[in-house]
């Protein structure tokens, strides 16, 4: 694997626009080689039994097509690949890795060809919507959309440590995954949000040299400039190049990358109702300090132990909510 | 006692309204240099943009290096140098159905009338009588009282216009009433003009089918306004095309305006550049400047960039907004060449449009 590694790191640095570093850590942190049995069994468990699964990828981090494919293969021996047509290489390395003849990767689909089995289709509103209408009377449809993740700092938490946790989250994929947390509620007053906010911007400081943001494109940093902007209007700002920490007693949805919005919250019982109509966007919930105790503010998304928003367990979706992401359950 | 530096702001302001061109003693630069500082020092918000950017206030001689302000922000704060006692007028943006709607607050629109005439009599007025039918293809003040749009148009009604009140206004509980249109239309025997959205024009169209409206000839046609959270959208051109056919009018006659609720100031299309984008023109106490989106310094000449427009009607709020458009200055104004291009998604972490989209 890491001749693999080696040898595709710049080439999966140019497509998936992480910086090498970034490629590195979302290679060692967010890829499930290593699942334990009893997530494996859940996974198994999780599925229905399909004669055939066609996955097609679109807008996914690239580490995401190995949970696509096991998920697939969960349901039926049978699986077909259409890559996402940016990042193709990252599923053409796995299949070859696993070598197993009945993964089979094609370049195009023709989803009105899918008479039967399951269809396991990722990618944006739009493009699901698309697919949808496409789907014969006799395939299943499972799709799975985009979204965000939020953390909660309880009111107990030290907040460098909760910081340095949350960054981890950040950088990994530099926000760009549907796990990866945008906004940080903090349990407490204004204060404690600023300060944590600071705990944030230094924290990412230091990752800014360990694994150094991508590459982003113009229109993102206009939103980024936009965002910043608007920020200092009403809230803090800490900018530094390549992130910004803004915190403001309301919620407000940054561009993904590496921008964290910081907002203080009276409990963490109010993180619905602070989310607002955002509320059913979000995948998973990240928890510092007490996990089980906050589990329920999941509320149907993946809760997660904040530092590891971006490493679900292997037991199924990563995203349980169902599409399209109109309530939360 | 910002209200007395207000009041002495917009009458500057009027004064360059009403004779730009022969006010010696004043000068745009030098009222918007005291604008932007009338609004660092009133305007809570700005005066944080201002010193995010590091801007000595008091040094600065050049309004140039004043920062606009999002129109984002509007959504975000008050930006207004008065309480909300003061501004006894608020007009919103149509907003989202995530329930972030804009808010420009007013103390009074004397500025903004007073702008939206001159601008708007050089630009649609016809010349041939002091008053003319003026027909509202919009809702009336009465269902839409906190419009921008609604509230200039029932001013050229007002103040240009034959028909009375609002019943120059034939949208009206989400109704077109086209066969009042056509009835008024028919008993007209001057030129007239007539305005509308976009989207409410379309909806006429798809009403009449082929049937026309004869409008007398030399009357106008003024549309505004995209399909932003619209289910349909037309092209403009062909809007433009099947509007003139619609008024049997011919397609010089359909012009089109530019403005937007974060602004006092109108623009108004003059023409279709050499690469096939419509140029607007913009009155003498605006500019529109297109800037790099992420510097936010002005592009070199003849570069697209976002538009910053800075607008000295704006006394009480943001003097210079900036705003999502791409624009280019040509000779006669600035083309208009749509919103910036979508970000490339680089994963599945949900996109701000995504959600407005998957909200409406």
């Amino acid at each position: 694997m890491s001749r693999l590694r080696d040898q595709y790191r710049s080439e999966l640095s140019f497509v998936t626009k992480l910086s090498p570093a970034g490629v590195d850590f979302a290679l060692d942190h967010a890829l499930e080689t290593d699942p334990s049995q009893a997530e494996l069994d859940a996974l198994i468990d999780g599925a229905t039994e399909a004669s055939r699964v066609v996955v097609v990828l679109s807008s996914n981090v690239f580490t995401a097509s190995l949970r696509a494919i096991a998920l697939a293969k969960a349901a039926a021996a049978k699986v077909i690949v259409k890559p996402s047509r940016r990042e193709p290489m990252f599923v053409r390395l796995l299949a070859e890795y696993a070598s197993d003849p009945d993964v089979e990767i094609v370049k195009e689909i023709d989803i009105r060809s899918i008479e039967h089995g399951e269809l396991h289709a990722y990618g944006s509103d739009a493009t699901l919507q698309t697919i949808a209408a496409q789907v014969p009377n006799g395939a299943v449809l499972r799709a799975h959309g985009t979204g965000f993740g939020v953390a909660c700092i309880d009111a107990t938490a030290p907040l460098d440590e909760a910081a340095e946790a949350l960054s981890r989250d950040v950088v990994l994929f530099d926000q760009s995954g549907c796990l990866s947390p945008r906004i940080a509620f903090v349990v407490g007053d204004s204060e404690r949000a600023e300060a944590f906010g600071r705990s944030v911007y230094e924290a990412l400081n230091g990752w800014a040299t360990r694994v150094p943001r991508g590459a982003v494109d113009e229109q993102t940093l206009m939103e980024v400039r936009g965002y910043a902007d608007s920020m200092r209007m009403v809230g803090a700002v800490l900018e530094a190049k390549d992130h910004v920490v803004a915190i403001w007693d309301r919620v407000r949805l940054p561009p993904a990358a590496r921008v964290v919005h910081i907002v203080p919250l009276r409990g963490p019982e109010l993180l619905d109702a602070a989310l607002g109509k955002l509320a059913p966007f979000v995948t998973t919930v990240g928890a510092y300090g007490a996990p089980l105790e906050m589990r329920w503010l999941s509320r149907g998304r993946r809760a997660a132990v904040l530092g590891m928003m971006q490493s679900p367990p292997l037991d199924g979706p990563v995203d349980p909510r169902v599409w399209p992401p109109s309530t939360v359950t | 006692m910002n209200g007395q530096e207000s009041d002495a702001l917009h009458a500057r302001v009027q004064a360059f309204i009403r004779t730009p061109e022969t006010s010696l003693s004043d000068s745009y630069e030098s009222i918007a240099l005291a604008i932007a500082r009338f609004q660092f020092s009133h305007v809570h918000g700005y005066e944080r943009l201002c010193r995010a950017r590091g801007i000595d206030v008091a040094a600065s001689t050049a309004h140039s290096v004043f920062p606009a302000v999002p129109t984002d922000a509007f959504k975000l704060a008050r930006v207004s140098a008065f309480a909300p006692h003061d501004t006894p007028v608020a007009f919103r943006t149509s907003g989202t159905t995530l329930g972030d709607r804009g808010t420009h607050w007013f103390r009074h629109t004397n500025s903004y009338d007073m702008g939206a005439l001159a601008f708007g009599a050089e630009h649609l007025r016809l010349a041939s009588t002091r008053r003319f039918p003026v027909l509202v293809v919009g809702p009336p003040p009465s269902e839409l009282g906190d419009s921008s749009l609604t509230h200039m148009l029932s001013l050229f009604v007002r103040e240009w216009g034959t028909l009375p009140g609002e019943t120059a206004f034939f949208l009206r509980g989400e109704k077109l009433d086209v066969e009042r249109l056509a009835e008024v239309v028919k008993h007209i025997d001057q030129q007239a003009l007539v305005c509308g959205t976009s989207f409410a024009f379309v909806h006429l169209l798809d009403e009449l089918e082929s049937q026309q409206i004869v409008l007398p000839k030399g009357s106008r046609v003024m549309q505004t306004g995209g399909f932003k959270g619209r289910s349909r959208s037309v092209d403009a051109g062909e809007l433009k095309r099947r509007l003139a056919q619609a008024f049997a009018l011919d397609v010089a006659s359909v012009t089109s305006e530019y403005g937007m609720t974060e602004l006092s100031t109108q623009f108004y299309e003059v023409g279709t550049s050499v690469r096939g984008f419509p140029v607007y023109a913009e009155p003498p106490w605006a500019r529109v400047i297109p800037v790099d989106g992420v510097t936010l310094e002005p592009v070199a000449a003849g570069k697209e960039g976002i538009a910053r427009i800075e607008d000295l009607a704006n006394v009480d709020s943001a003097w210079a907004v900036i705003v999502g458009d791409r624009v280019r200055r040509v000779d006669g104004g600035f083309e208009l060449l749509g919103r910036a291009h979508d970000a490339t998604p680089r994963g599945c972490s949900i996109a701000i449009d995504e959600i407005l989209g998957a909200a409406r």
